[in-house]
């Protein structure tokens, strides 16, 4: 009986930890989009807002990456983490391709908000 | 390298940790649904391992989710005989006083050579011999010698005619059995009358197409 209760704390365990990940990542993925959405149109603007923006991302992906790499795979963390890295560079040599890779962390961290959801179709 | 090193110590310390919690039920012969969570278990240990990409965690949770989902499984199937049937099967008769049962054979997907290996495999080498053989859920064959055929050894001889069956199991009867045997359930409930019990204080009642029992009542309290 000891066996049954032990696997049904495991299992509760695990399906607390689950879910409070997937909130988690929710929030996460939330606030990744108000700050990339902010430094887009900061950087629209060429506000001297922007590069502090900027920094706000890299700042908060660094967190995001610490707690992600526990659960995804290093090359989604990795993928997500080099556009981050290059924005920065972008934006001083007013680069378009600030905007696309935006949008690159933008559909890296819904990528990974998404796969936690326990739902049939894998996107 | 040192860290592949480190993943292959975890997860061998979570693999044996996972055998253990499963119960000693693992270590002997497999049930289907123990071989199905054994190979699962194989595989996913490895995944963390080959790929230093992959978190821990995605081997980790797994193994512990289906090693509890099996525990969890076998402790329901103690409480129930019909999920148990379900879950685990139920042994299967496939020679009786010397003949071979060809429909549940066929039912079985086992082929007369498979039996002939099995009965050869436990010294028997002549299906005419064989009082009565059953498939058990593992897979294994159990044999039982006619009287005529089993070896002296100095204890008083076995009884002619089918080993005992199963006729109440933890309280609930099992009427293929009697059926078997050719009992009726009246016959099972003048004796339990007579013992003044009912079926559900009987942990376990064996019988015999003689019409000799044993009854071990269910422990109280």
């Amino acid at each position: 009986m000891k066996r049954v209760w032990l696997c049904c704390g495991i299992l509760a365990v695990i399906f607390i930890f689950g879910v409070g990940w997937s909130v988690y990542l929710g929030a996460c993925s939330k606030r990744m989009n108000t700050i990339i959405d902010r430094a887009q149109s900061l950087a629209e603007t060429r506000s001297p807002d922007t590069e502090k923006a900027i920094e706000e991302l890299c700042s908060y992906w660094e967190s995001m990456a610490s707690t992600a790499a526990f659960f995804e795979s290093a090359e989604t963390v990795s993928g997500i983490g080099d556009a981050v890295a290059r924005i920065e560079y972008l934006y001083r040599k007013d680069n378009d391709e600030f905007f696309s890779e935006c949008e690159v962390i933008r559909g890296g961290v819904d990528r990974i908000y998404r796969s936690n959801m326990p739902l049939l179709p894998n996107r | 390298m040192l860290i592949v090193f480190l993943r292959a110590v975890l997860l061998y310390i979570l693999v044996v940790f996972a055998i253990r919690l499963m119960g000693k039920r693992q270590l002997g012969e497999l049930q289907p649904s123990e071989f199905v969570i054994t190979i699962l278990i194989s595989n996913i240990a490895t995944l963390p391992i080959e790929d230093p990409g992959t978190p821990m965690l995605l081997g980790i949770v797994p193994i512990l989710t289906l090693v509890c989902l099996d525990v969890l499984m076998s402790a329901a199937t103690l409480k129930s005989r019909k999920l148990r049937r379900m879950v685990s099967g139920s042994p299967k008769i496939i020679i009786s006083d010397g003949v071979l049962d060809q429909k549940q054979l066929n039912e079985l997907r086992y082929t007369a050579d498979d039996v002939l290996e099995a009965l050869r495999s436990q010294g028997i080498f002549d299906i005419s011999e064989v009082q009565y053989a059953v498939i058990e859920t593992t897979g294994a064959v159990s044999a039982f010698l006619k009287s005529a055929k089993q070896p002296v050894n100095g204890e008083k001889s076995q009884p002619s005619g089918d080993p005992p069956q199963v006729v109440i199991d933890d309280g609930d009867v099992v009427k293929r059995s009697l059926a078997y045997l050719k009992l009726s359930e009246e016959w099972l409930k003048n004796i339990l009358k007579d013992k003044k019990i009912s079926p559900h204080e009987v942990f376990l009642m064996t019988a015999s197409s003689d019409g000799s029992y044993k009854i071990i009542e269910k422990e109280k309290g």
